[in-house]
């Protein structure tokens, strides 16, 4: 926007373009302000038991001084999230690639695919930790199972969106199949795989936490079951807290990268 | 069957001279009929009887309303549709498959978004097994006369929609086949730029020995660029009349006011309300 454009007496001082970026957020930092500023008024106005609901500031100082157990626990949840998702990437752009390339492999894995998801995570979660044992491999697992959906679903759709006058006019180029699907359907279909890598990292987060709840040896999961039933209620909404931050970080990483892929995919021609 | 027997103008080329030298594209009581199925199929007659021949370096036109099955035809030309009755040969072979040997250009650039100017219009080249530097050379040599120089680099998105037209007439013409199919390709442009469009084919064709046939429902369009038009009517698409331009090629668009094209003008918009007329 040209500084002309701006309404008068808006902003009359023109800002660095990082400040201007950083203004975008004020909608967001005031409302988180206001809801935090109103439970802390709220807890100690009707002075509701620090273990039923603390206020902000005792959380705030229960991440402080829990630092280096979070930062422990946040990695090991980390950990998981990343090579659960990585696997869910790499085994979800093979599975929509063959799905949409051909029709009987649609036909014969498309509803396994969707089966998947039928499975519930709560019930499988348990026998995952007795065939593979309490450390990192069952939340790997259950990441990877729940994040490769939104994937594939997304991927497939935009390896068929691809415009029939495109394909045709590759075909009178002399196109084979598979250079129509390299050529064209693949880096068509960039966008809807970065949407769909964007819900998975996302569900990755919750797949860990679910996965670290049924059994653990670690994990911001794990932390949270564990302090539960001890009333540290802090330290729970602490690990939620991290939980959140790191959860909105990979969404931000992701984000940047789909950002950066797509920077010349911006306004299709005719 | 008319052979050319008209202007001198496409003897300009090495073309051969015997009389029965064999045209490269050549349509033949071409029919096509679109049958729907389902509990009672109906069917309908799109194209009926369509003879047309296309010698080298020739530029022939065919106008008509739209709905006559002038794109329809260039599918089947292009051999990306296959189910006619008639007979169609290129260089005189009509049982050999057409597909990927007749380039077709589209009114639509069909530009693909993520590739430069340079990299869209060498794909032609990379479909056919060129390695991406030998085919970026080769697209190189051809930027200049295309108006494309400066812009080898920008993103289709960043230049004009003729400056797109003309990227995909170059990814078309590329591989150097001998026949070039046109649908309506400058039809989504203004006024002015198709103009100038117009004066710059003619350029670009006046001693090239390909031949090209162009759809358009854009009458002065045809004749600027044309020997020959062909006048369609619809519903079934049938070549109701055929006209010889003969002012020598290239052309500027400055003839389009001379009386001679005033009047060849006249006659092919009475043609073509006579044959839609008929058909309405």
């Amino acid at each position: 926007m040209s500084p002309a454009a701006r309404p008068a007496g808006y902003l009359t001082v023109p800002l660095p373009a990082v400040a201007r970026r950083m203004l975008g957020w004020l909608p967001a930092v005031v409302l988180g302000g206001a809801g935090i500023g109103g439970w802390e008024i709220w807890v100690r106005a009707f002075d509701v038991q620090r273990w039923l609901l603390p206020p902000p500031s005792v959380i705030a100082r229960e991440i402080w001084d829990s630092r280096s157990l979070l930062t422990e626990h946040a990695w090991i949840t980390l950990q998981e999230i990343l090579i659960g998702f990585g696997l869910a990437a790499a085994i979800g752009v093979l599975l929509a690639m063959s799905i949409a390339y051909s029709r009987t492999l649609e036909r014969s894995i498309y509803p396994f695919v969707i089966g998947s998801q039928m499975i519930p995570i709560i019930t499988i979660a348990p026998l995952l930790l007795v065939w593979v044992g309490p450390q990192m491999t069952s939340k790997i697992i259950v990441v990877a199972l729940i994040s490769f959906f939104p994937i594939v679903v997304n991927l497939v759709d935009g390896l068929k969106s691809t415009d029939t006058d495109m394909v045709n006019m590759f075909r009178t180029l002399g196109a084979s199949r598979w250079q129509i699907f390299t050529k064209l359907q693949m880096p068509n279909s960039l966008p809807y795989l970065l949407s769909g890598l964007k819900i998975a990292i996302v569900v990755s987060v919750i797949g860990a936490v679910i996965g670290e709840w049924v059994g653990a040896t670690g994990g911001l999961g794990w932390l949270m079951r564990l302090s539960a039933p001890q009333f540290l209620t802090a330290r729970v909404f602490a690990a939620i807290v991290v939980l959140a931050v790191m959860g909105i970080m990979l969404f931000a990483i992701v984000g940047a990268v789909e950002r950066w892929l797509l920077r010349n995919y911006s306004r299709a021609s005719t | 069957m008319m052979r050319p027997q008209y202007s001198g103008t496409t003897d300009a080329g090495p073309q051969r001279d015997a009389p029965e030298a064999v045209p490269v594209l050549g349509v033949k009581a071409v029919s096509k009929r679109f049958v729907s199925g389902g509990m009672s199929p109906s069917s309908l007659d799109v194209l009926s009887g369509i003879d047309l021949d296309l010698a080298r370096g020739e530029f022939v036109s065919i106008v008509g309303p739209s709905g006559c099955g002038k794109s329809t035809l260039l599918n089947l030309i292009s051999g990306l549709d296959t189910d006619y009755d008639g007979e169609i040969n290129l260089n005189g072979d009509g049982a050999a498959p057409r597909i990927g040997r007749v380039p077709y250009m589209h009114q639509r650039d069909l530009l693909l978004p993520w590739r430069t100017v340079l990299d869209n219009a060498t794909i032609s080249l990379e479909i056919r097994g060129a390695g991406k530097r030998r085919a970026r050379e080769e697209a190189l040599v051809h930027l200049d006369e295309f108006g494309l120089a400066e812009f080898a680099s920008s993103y289709p998105s960043e230049i004009s929609g003729g400056m797109r037209q003309r990227v995909a007439l170059l990814r078309a013409t590329l591989p150097g086949a001998e026949l070039l199919l046109l649908d309506e390709p400058f039809g989504a442009l203004d006024a002015i730029t198709r103009s100038s469009m117009h004066t710059w084919l003619s350029q670009l064709l006046a001693d090239s020995e390909r031949a090209v046939l162009l759809v358009t429902h854009d009458v002065e369009e045809a004749l600027l660029l044309s020997d020959r038009v062909h006048v369609m009517s619809s519903r079934p698409g049938r070549i109701v009349s055929t006209l010889d331009v003969e002012f020598p090629r290239p052309r500027d668009a400055g003839i389009v006011t001379s009386p001679q094209f005033v009047e060849l003008k006249a006659r092919l918009l009475r043609v073509l309300s006579d044959s839609s007329g008929v058909a309405a």
